[in-house]
């Protein structure tokens, strides 16, 4: 069985870090295995997840915010409310782009169907805090393909760029440092 | 196959006809009756009753493909033997020799108080404390030994103020911890104490007659002048600074309510029940003061049922030994406690440094230098911590420090809470591994985890409340429900 | 659809507000025009619960007039227009208890108790919404709820909304509920911690110890295995991590045992809520799989929250009445249920300590009601209380 071996490594790590203990007294017999065996414990020692102690902590109210915010659940529509008027535009926004809205400069009647209100958001431009978004899918893309160990902080800073060649040259691609379409596309990014 | 199982431990205990306990690698217990036991050894227990569910959450069958529940398996082994990794926090420094006590069960061959060449010299003290520092662990203790350390009160103050600059300097955190009979502590040095925040630790062996006999002085009047060291330290550090404990020699076998009490009418909120200890003049005197383990349990037995009813009729004291193995038996958590560790902490967890400047895994293994036996000095304080944990001590340490491993522990249902103890059966039994059988350390400690499980298979709400209220460091009327028994 | 997401303010707030003019709705008290009209052309619009005559407000870009119900939209609020749609959406309510960003409507789990039933749709939209809104939020909102269905789906979409939350909302916490199984995946849960934002708390339940309990009430199996290994996982990142447990038929008699597993396995876990059923979606269905009277679930919450709060883990319980809980739990019972579907019934008119009770979903009706329901008379809880040892004053 499987598990057993590694439930032995479990119980006897602490031996086994003082030193009191061979492997081999451990029944690990071959080379390989020893590897597996102590080898494997030291990697997880980076996993290690130890409990707290609870025991008298004071009756504290750590979470008196939470208490008061326990019970919600999604409410998307519950406070929405209808309009007898309704949406009008009445003059073509002055915002950018208004290339999407519809019979610009005609005062609509207040039926709420001709209503579009402008998107205040631009298109075509990446805005910063599109392409920060997008460093952010990069940088965890990087991350979890081994390219990246720093913040996910949405920055394309040396490192992210270094993470960036790194795995460009892993890919056999030109090692730029930039988010180009064929690295976005090997690391199964999208682009919107 | 219709379940596994993991590798468990099981017993019966004496006072307990009919059950069996089962312990998990990690130490989660269930109680089982003969019939469920044999079932569960013999892989016929039901899978859908609520009593192999128990055990499947205690870890000790599984029935996943994956096998148990690892990760906490992982965890709670982790967090118990955590200390493996840890540097040592406690550091007892054996100021002097000298003291004015001839207790008979003394561990320490004690010096008259004007004999020269039993104190710690500056050299050492200031080696000693580079020691100290190279220590990484988060919080460093400085305790204090004798002898009685009121003789050497010069070197203390110097220890702790360069201790304490030390400390500062490298934002680090440092205790100090005093032990005296408090008798030849003046107001001036009790000022020094609570400006530096030392906490004093003194012996209080019960009432008078059975203080005095057991704690010889020359004027015969060591409980008096006790009880008013431990009025007067309180006065000037404060009534939280003052702590006690009991040694319990034949004298005090028959008093287990008037040791209890005395304690509670001096206002300690803890006590300690320390059986005596089979070295240095407590051999010798071992046929006047000593006792069988099973009479010390029939003390302890009634003096825990004794504590039982004083806090539940409103006074709150633990003990602080039941303290210390219910949290081993009822919690995940890892204690800190040297003497009771396993692998065993001695070397590794807390260091002696003694008078002359050599260093020992522990205060036992002093005394037994004392007696010719030198093999757990783990060196001198001029050597690094590296080269001290590379010593030939250490290795016996090592070897014979693993309870889980060793011969009768190994299959013993409570060595999940239990430590190993190479310097005691070096001392007793001339051997690091000796012999469980006649093993006075197994003895006791099997007997103690006897009287806490009848306690935990008996589940008397009021008596649990008592003994959940010492491992949670809670008066009794904060647990207002004592919970799921488990 | 073209559609927006807008912050209502008074002209007033919106010039000393940091908020990007384009995205204002300018919220007017009465069809009076302001003098100072000098920023209508660069805010989105303008909002009023009067009719506005259109000359005056020929002005904005938006018009919002003549809402039918007043009150529902107050400055400080977001919300999202849809074209050729009447309605308009409240997405944050400024003031209110249980802001909640909606992540997704799809789900990985069916709990049988679900009151939100998930659907299998394409919502990717909502990523974009939730986006739009966190800039638009109150900054020193003390707390923010991401729910679902189930967020963890949105998968990396989930690193750009904290990563969002962190930049903009830095001071808010966010609560997030989640099934926790995606955390399953070591890497994931690592990419959530890299963002760093500095205050989440998950809100994962673990319904039983028992494997198969857990796995039937979120009717799906492996369940509790890829929970309990998130839960590992969010643990080795110091997530702070609440354990929430909706107390049912199915997992109440070995509600002991949870907190006993909880306490040996889980003590990384900052708090535990036990929860009521909230009479909604899959719960109303499976009634009859479900349904236990929390009159009868007193002595195993006694057993299981006490045995986790005199060892000092943090306890609550939500959605539990008083008068059907026993007066020892009382000082761990919250006012739980968000205020937007929060109802008291007939009997609560009298009862004297309505003030510090939950009361009950606004959903509930005669077969979800306890029959332990009744007034609590101020002297008679004052003994109970006292028995409790708890300090809370009476009203």
């Amino acid at each position: 069985m499987k598990w057993r071996k590694r439930l032995l490594q479990v119980l006897r790590w602490s031996v086994m870090t003082v030193g009191g203990v061979s492997t081999a007294a451990l029944g690990f017999s071959s080379a390989a295995e020893q590897d597996t065996g102590v080898g494997a414990l030291r990697d997880s020692d980076h996993d290690r997840v130890l409990l707290p102690n609870t025991l008298n902590a004071t009756a504290d109210d750590r979470y008196a915010q939470h208490r008061s915010h326990s019970s919600h659940s999604s409410h998307r529509s519950h406070r929405s409310s209808g309009s007898r008027g309704g949406i009008r535009r009445t003059v073509p926004a002055p915002v950018p782009q208004p290339q999407e809205s519809p019979q610009p400069g005609s005062p609509a009647p207040s039926a709420p169907s001709t209503v579009a209100p402008q998107s205040p958001r631009g298109r075509p431009q990446p805005t910063p805090q599109d392409l920060s978004m997008m460093v952010v899918r990069v940088q965890a893309a990087l991350m979890r393909r081994g390219f990246y160990v720093g913040d996910i902080d949405g920055i394309l800073g040396p490192v992210t760029r270094a993470g960036l060649k790194a795995f460009q040259k892993s890919e056999g691609l030109a090692q730029t440092g930039r988010m180009d379409i064929d690295t976005l596309t090997r690391l199964g990014i999208s682009i919107p | 196959m219709n379940y596994e199982t993991l590798p468990f431990r099981y017993g019966r205990l004496p006072g307990l006809s009919a059950q069996v306990l089962v312990t998990s690698p990690v130490g989660e217990y269930l109680f089982l009756s003969e019939d469920d036991f044999l079932k569960l050894a013999n892989f016929k227990l039901d899978r859908t009753t609520e009593l192999y569910r128990d055990l499947r959450n205690r870890q000790i069958v599984c029935d996943s493909e994956r096998g148990p529940f690892l990760r906490g398996l992982e965890a709670q082994q982790r967090t118990r033997k955590q200390f493996v990794n840890e540097d040592p926090a406690l550091h007892i420094f054996v100021l002097t020799l000298r003291c004015d006590h001839r207790c008979h069960y003394c561990q320490v061959t004690p010096k008259h108080a004007s004999e020269r060449g039993f104190d710690m010299g500056g050299a050492a003290a200031n080696a000693a404390l580079d020691r100290v520092f190279e220590s990484r662990a988060e919080v460093l203790t400085i305790e204090f030994q004798g002898g009685e350390s009121a003789f050497a009160f010069p070197r203390l103050c110097r220890i702790v103020e360069a201790a304490t600059a030390r400390a500062n300097e490298t934002g680090r955190r440092v205790r100090f911890v005093m032990a005296t009979t408090l008798h030849r502590m003046t107001d001036d040095m009790l000022a020094f104490c609570r400006d530096r925040q030392i906490e004093l630790s003194t012996s209080l062996d019960g009432p008078r007659h059975v203080h005095n006999a057991n704690r010889p002085n020359p004027a015969r009047d060591s409980f008096e002048r006790t009880v008013e060291g431990i009025a007067r330290a309180r006065a000037i550090c404060g009534h939280e600074r003052v702590a006690a404990l009991a040694t319990i020699t034949r004298h005090s076998l028959p008093y287990p309510r008037e040791i209890v009490d005395t304690y509670t009418e001096l206002g300690f909120d803890s006590i300690a029940l320390r059986p005596i200890s089979p070295f240095g003049f407590a051999v010798k005197a071992q046929e006047k003061l000593g006792y069988a383990t099973e009479e010390y349990l029939q003390f302890y037995r009634e003096a825990l049922n004794h504590l039982i009813a004083v806090n539940l009729a409103g006074k709150v004291i633990e003990e602080s030994y039941a303290a210390l193995l219910l949290t081993r038996i009822l919690t995940p958590f890892p204690t800190g406690y040297v003497d009771l560790q396993s692998p065993a902490a001695a070397g590794r967890n807390v260091l002696v440094y003694n008078y002359d400047g050599g260093v020992y895994v522990s205060d036992e293994g002093r005394m037994l230098a004392e007696m010719g036996d030198d093999r757990f000095r783990m060196g001198s304080v001029h050597e690094s911590l590296a080269k001290l944990r590379a010593s030939d001590a250490m290795r016996i340490i090592n070897d014979a420090g693993d309870a889980e491993r060793l011969p009768v522990c190994s299959d013993c249902v409570y060595v999940p809470y239990c430590g190993a103890d190479p310097v005691f059966h070096v001392a007793t039994q001339g051997d690091p591994v000796g012999h469980r059988p006649t093993s006075e350390f197994c003895q006791r400690h099997t007997g103690l985890f006897h009287i806490l499980f009848e306690f935990l298979a008996a589940g008397e709400p009021d008596a649990l409340r008592v003994l959940l209220s010492w491992m949670t460091r809670r008066s009794v009327s904060e647990l207002v429900h004592p919970g799921y028994r488990g | 659809m073209g559609k927006a997401i807008l912050k209502v303010l008074t002209a007033e707030e919106a010039r000393g507000s940091d908020v990007d003019p384009s995205r204002c709705l300018i919220w007017r008290d009465s069809a009076e025009v302001p003098r100072d009209w000098s920023m209508a052309r660069r805010w989105a619009g303008v909002l009023c619960n009067d009719r506005i005559d259109e000359k005056e407000s020929a002005e904005a870009a938006i018009v919002l007039d003549g809402i039918e119900t007043p009150g529902v939209i107050a400055p400080g609020d977001v919300v999202r227009l849809v074209e050729g749609g009447p309605l308009v959406s409240v997405l944050y309510r400024r003031g209110s208890n249980s802001n909640t960003l909606f992540a997704t409507e799809r789900c990985n789990s069916f709990c049988v108790m679900c009151s939100q039933p998930p659907r299998d749709v394409d919502d990717r939209w909502l990523v974009e919404e939730m986006i739009d809104t966190i800039p638009l939020i109150d900054c020193d909102e003390v707390q923010l709820g991401i729910s679902g269905g189930e967020p963890t789906l949105l998968g990396d979409d989930l690193l750009v909304v904290l990563h969002q939350a962190r930049r903009h909302l830095p001071e808010t916490g966010l609560h997030i509920l989640s099934n926790g199984r995606r955390f399953a995946d070591s890497d994931f849960a690592r990419c959530v911690w890299a963002v760093r934002h500095p205050n989440v708390t998950w809100g994962i339940p673990v319904y039983s110890d028992c494997r198969e309990i857990h796995d039937y009430v979120v009717q799906a199996k492996g369940a509790w295995d890829e929970t309990l290994e998130g839960l590992y996982n969010l643990a080795k990142f110091n997530a702070n991590i609440e354990v929430r447990v909706v107390v049912q038929r199915g997992n109440v008699e070995r509600l002991g045992e949870l907190a006993y597993f909880i306490f040996r396995n889980l003590t990384f876990v900052k708090h535990i809520a036990f929860m009521g059923l909230e009479p909604m979606g899959f719960a109303r269905a499976n009634y009859d799989r479900i349904w236990i009277d929390p009159v009868d679930c007193g002595e195993y919450l006694k057993d299981a929250a006490f045995f986790l709060a005199n060892r000092g883990m943090a306890v609550s319980l939500y959605n539990f009445p008083l008068c059907t809980l026993p007066g020892e739990l009382w000082p761990l019972a919250q006012k739980s249920i968000s205020d937007w579907k929060n109802t008291y019934l007939a009997e609560c008119a009298v009862c004297d300590v309505r003030d510090r009770c939950c009361g009950f979903f606004a959903s509930i009706d005669e077969r979800w009601t306890s029959r332990g329901i009744r007034p609590i008379s101020a002297s008679g809880a004052f003994g109970v209380a006292r028995k409790a040892g708890a300090t809370d004053e009476m009203a």
